[in-house]
């Protein structure tokens, strides 16, 4: 089974609101349900679960009912770290899934994410064993050691820069969090990131500039014009 | 120091959405937000109580402090019923409100209640203990004889709408509610504090209403609610 773990803890701190940032309408819909529904829309994914931020599950219940999202089967509390909530949704996936299931981690704050970058995800899964979307770097990227100048580039054709999704096995993903706990790493909040911190190879899915992380207001104007572009291209056909 | 109860209790059953319809999204902002916001701005309201939801009680907060709502004080659980939920909304202000407080009785998806209509309200209240938004009929009102005829009309210019907000002095108020529910007088089906008021005895006094002022209880008046919303009275209108 292939279960998408979607992330939705988060306060909105960082955003300086006070509705939390995946909660944010734009064009009336919530941002939560815009990934939700990519991942209903999607014929590879068989069932959702969101860690949600407390006080906010009957919304998203409601939420889910109103735009039809009926792949959404669990909806779990969050923790004080994003490598805490995503732990938390992994302890019940240990309760209700399997351990050779496929969790596809997703940030709830990136709607963007298309059919191809799903559907690449899983290919390259089934591959590898695992799979991170990434992108290129474009920019030249430079070592910063005194917060005003440098003198050294990092090549940049060594470097890619990881989103979501990401798909793991359940086991796998089990299995680091408990190694985690045990090593006392804690703060990993991209799951990637613990993975090879832990010693494993990962392995890159396609990703997508578009495929945004809605992190701040100018995110928000970004999402707009990249959602109204969609809708203008649906209307020319 | 006048109050307004916000009632903010359904479930949005009978529109036959899921999202509760005080908590619908117009131009991305929840219905219930652009009631308290009406409440917020008016110089002669001094605090707010909704009664709200359950399950939704963060959210409304969290939306109230996003719109910077700070007169929203209390935040108090609904009842099966509208007139549970103002009854809820009435005992909760026991400790908070005195005697000769003004309480206004407001629906949450009344979102074009204007400030005019709330200052005559509060006006007639002062004047004559309680004031209730009322409005004439445009309509012709019959009596339905059955489900498919009728042989007698109320002369218009005999009835009046009864609409939200209204005011009651906070005495009479709680007095009524604890009478109503000891001797279950005016609290079962659509009863309202407006008709059990009556049901107990009391007079009502009429205060302006406003035919903007609509309730929104189908996807139709969420039409007519945007409508309302954008547009703008034409200029060589005298």
């Amino acid at each position: 089974m292939n279960i998408a773990l979607l992330t939705a803890a988060g306060s909105g701190e960082r955003m300086h609101q006070n509705i939390p940032k995946q909660f944010m309408h734009v064009d009336n819909i919530p941002i939560i349900v815009y990934t939700m529904l990519a991942f209903e829309k999607h014929p590879n994914i068989d069932s959702i679960i969101v860690v949600c931020l407390d006080g906010w599950h009957d919304i998203l219940k409601a939420y889910a009912k109103q735009f039809g999202i009926s792949k959404l089967r669990w909806v779990v509390s969050g923790g004080e770290t994003g490598q805490e909530s995503i732990r938390q949704g992994l302890l019940k996936l240990a309760e209700e899934g399997s351990p050779d299931d496929t969790v596809i981690i997703h940030d709830g704050n990136r709607p963007m994410v298309s059919h191809e970058i799903i559907a690449d995800c899983l290919v390259k899964y089934e591959l590898y064993g695992n799979a991170v979307a990434a992108i290129p770097c474009v920019e030249v990227v430079f070592k910063c050691e005194d917060k005003i100048s440098s003198l050294t580039t990092i090549p940049r054709d060594q470097l890619l820069r990881t989103q979501t999704p990401q798909a793991y096995r359940l086991s796998k993903l089990l299995w680091a969090h408990d190694e985690a706990s045990r090593r006392g790493i804690s703060n990993m909040g991209a799951s990637c990131d613990l993975l090879a911190e832990l010693g494993e190879r990962v392995y890159f899915s396609a990703g997508s500039e578009k495929n945004i992380k809605i992190t701040t207001v100018d995110d928000l104007d970004i999402f707009e014009a990249l959602l109204l572009k969609t809708t203008n291209s649906e209307r020319k056909l | 120091m006048n109050v307004a109860i916000i009632i903010a209790g359904g479930s949005g059953q009978r529109m036959h959405q899921d999202i509760p319809k005080q908590f619908l999204h117009v131009d991305n902002k929840p219905i219930i937000i652009y009631t308290l916001q009406v409440f917020q701005r008016h110089p002669d309201i001094d605090a707010i109580e909704v009664v709200c939801i359950d399950g939704w009680h963060q959210v409304l907060k969290a939306y109230a402090e996003q719109y910077g709502i700070d007169k929203l004080k209390w935040i108090t659980s609904g009842g099966d019923s509208a007139q549970e939920s103002i009854r809820n909304g009435v005992y909760n202000l026991r400790d908070k409100c005195s005697a000769d407080d003004i309480i206004l009785i407001h629906d949450g998806i009344r979102p074009m209640v204007d400030e005019t209509v709330i200052s005559d309200c509060i006006e007639k209240c002062k004047r004559y203990g309680n004031g209730v938004t009322a409005l004439p009929h445009n309509e012709h009102v019959f009596e339905a004889k059955d489900d498919i005829s009728t042989a007698q009309y109320i002369p218009r210019d005999k009835t009046r709408c009864v609409q939200t907000p209204q005011a009651y002095g906070y005495s009479k108020l709680l007095a009524a509610y604890e009478e109503a529910y000891r001797r279950e007088i005016g609290i079962y089906g659509a009863c309202y504090a407006n008709t059990m008021m009556v049901d107990l005895g009391e007079t009502l006094y009429f205060a302006v209403g406003s035919y903007k002022n609509i309730k929104i209880t189908t996807p139709d008046d969420i039409e007519l609610f945007k409508a309302l919303l954008h547009s703008k009275k034409d200029t060589w209108l005298k």
